[in-house]
């Protein structure tokens, strides 16, 4: 689970904000992205990037709303996806904003 | 090749072995050149010891002899095979899990608030810490499998806690109810979320349990209430004892402007006085207030001996 590609990086990410309500049945996804996303590790890649959990009870969808650094918003319905689809979803996007310098510089 | 062997100076006879035995250690494990042909020597000089480091290749007929006697399984019958699903069958539950079911069930039994929280991953100081705070407002932190909690609920009253229970969970338990505390200790730990609870046998959501722990306590609840059911009937009371009332401030007031003792001679003030004192169902409140604002005269009343006036003073 952590290898280097699997590890998440917050740099480029300002505010996850997670909404879900815990009595339905479809929000397994949700908290293992919550999970994965809250953890120590991921948190220190970025210490200013805030993860904030909504607990409802309005039998709504699961949903994960990512801001991003230069104000790009991600919106994910967690009630049909894997926490895996989730994870990847945001990595993607999270390479695709960092600055290539670093890239270069490194290689 | 170690060895550069001159085929052409070899004798004949050794030539001919040499081949046979060359061709038979070529094929030893490899594939026939041609069907039908067997190797006549095996060759061993050259073949490997019984026990090697690699897979030593086998003598042929041996080859043949195992594929030939190779196991092959009965394919059931289209009919005899499984269409439905495999009914696992149910194993007995190992020791440990029936020890924890138990101590979940004293759980619930005891403890009167029992929180659930979804934790995304903690790490020790934090929880050490957070044990430590809630300790001292005496609630426990317990840890349990959720598979053992999800069976165990599965049977009780509290079903409806199930699905609550997936991935990473911690039960916060106490005897009493002290949501307080409790939601002000969670608000320092952003990672843990609270997700429901039971509180005395109900089950909450997260805004449940935030509305409770805004409720006040139960003494000022129960003052509240009763506040509220005495008001009605003060009120009722209050408004038939208007009109009385009413009527004896009125006559206090005239008693006061004329002076009592001129008034004393007239009759039809005394007969009235009189017949106000004499009504059966006449309130209480009339007639002490008749009394108190008369007693203080009752001495000047006997010696003008007006019978009106002591039947007046004295208590029916």
């Amino acid at each position: 689970m952590a290898t280097s590609k699997t590890a998440v990086v917050l740099k480029t990410v300002k505010k996850i904000v997670v909404q879900f309500c815990p009595f339905e049945a479809n929000v397994r996804s949700t908290r293992e992205f919550l999970t994965r996303v809250g953890s120590e590790k991921a948190r220190s890649t970025n210490m200013n990037c805030e993860v904030m959990t909504e607990v409802k009870h309005d039998r709504s969808d699961p949903i994960v709303d990512i801001t991003f650094t230069d104000g790009e918003r991600l919106l994910m319905k967690g009630a049909n996806l894997t926490s895996s689809e989730m994870l990847s979803a945001l990595q993607l996007r999270c390479r695709a904003k960092e600055p290539p310098t670093i890239v270069g510089s490194k290689k | 090749m170690s060895k550069i062997i001159d085929v052409s100076t070899m004798k004949y006879a050794n030539l001919r072995g040499y081949f046979r035995c060359k061709m038979a250690a070529t094929l030893c494990g490899k594939l026939l050149l041609r069907q039908g042909w067997l190797p006549v020597t095996h060759c061993v000089r050259h073949g490997s010891k019984a026990v090697t480091r690699h897979r030593r290749p086998m003598h042929f007929l041996k080859q043949k002899l195992l594929a030939l006697t190779e196991y092959i399984p009965p394919k059931p019958l289209a009919s005899q095979r499984r269409v439905a699903p495999r009914n696992e069958p149910n194993l007995e539950v190992s020791g440990l899990v029936a020890l924890m079911k138990r101590e979940v069930q004293a759980v619930f039994q005891e403890c009167k608030m029992i929180a659930v929280v979804h934790n995304s991953s903690t790490n020790a100081e934090d929880m050490l810490n957070l044990r430590h705070r809630l300790r001292r407002h005496g609630i426990t932190v317990k840890f349990f499998p959720n598979q053992v909690m999800r069976s165990y609920l599965a049977g009780s009253q509290y079903s409806n806690l199930e699905p609550l229970f997936i991935g990473q969970t911690v039960l916060f338990v106490s005897k009493e109810p002290k949501v307080k505390e409790m939601l002000q200790t969670l608000r320092t730990t952003p990672q843990m979320v609270l997700m429901g609870a039971c509180i005395e046998n109900t089950l909450f959501s997260q805004q449940g349990v935030v509305s409770y722990s805004k409720l006040p306590s139960l003494a000022i609840v129960q003052g509240q209430v009763v506040s509220g059911l005495t008001l009605q009937t003060s009120q009722t009371a209050a408004m038939l004892q208007r009109h009385p009332a009413h009527l004896s401030a009125l006559l206090q007031q005239y008693l006061k402007q004329k002076g009592f003792s001129g008034l004393l001679g007239q009759p039809e003030i005394v007969g009235f006085a009189t017949w106000l004192s004499n009504e059966e169902n006449f309130p209480d409140c009339l007639r002490f207030q008749l009394n108190s604002s008369l007693a203080p005269r009752r001495g000047e009343e006997k010696r003008r001996a007006n019978s009106g006036v002591s039947a007046l003073g004295a208590p029916q």
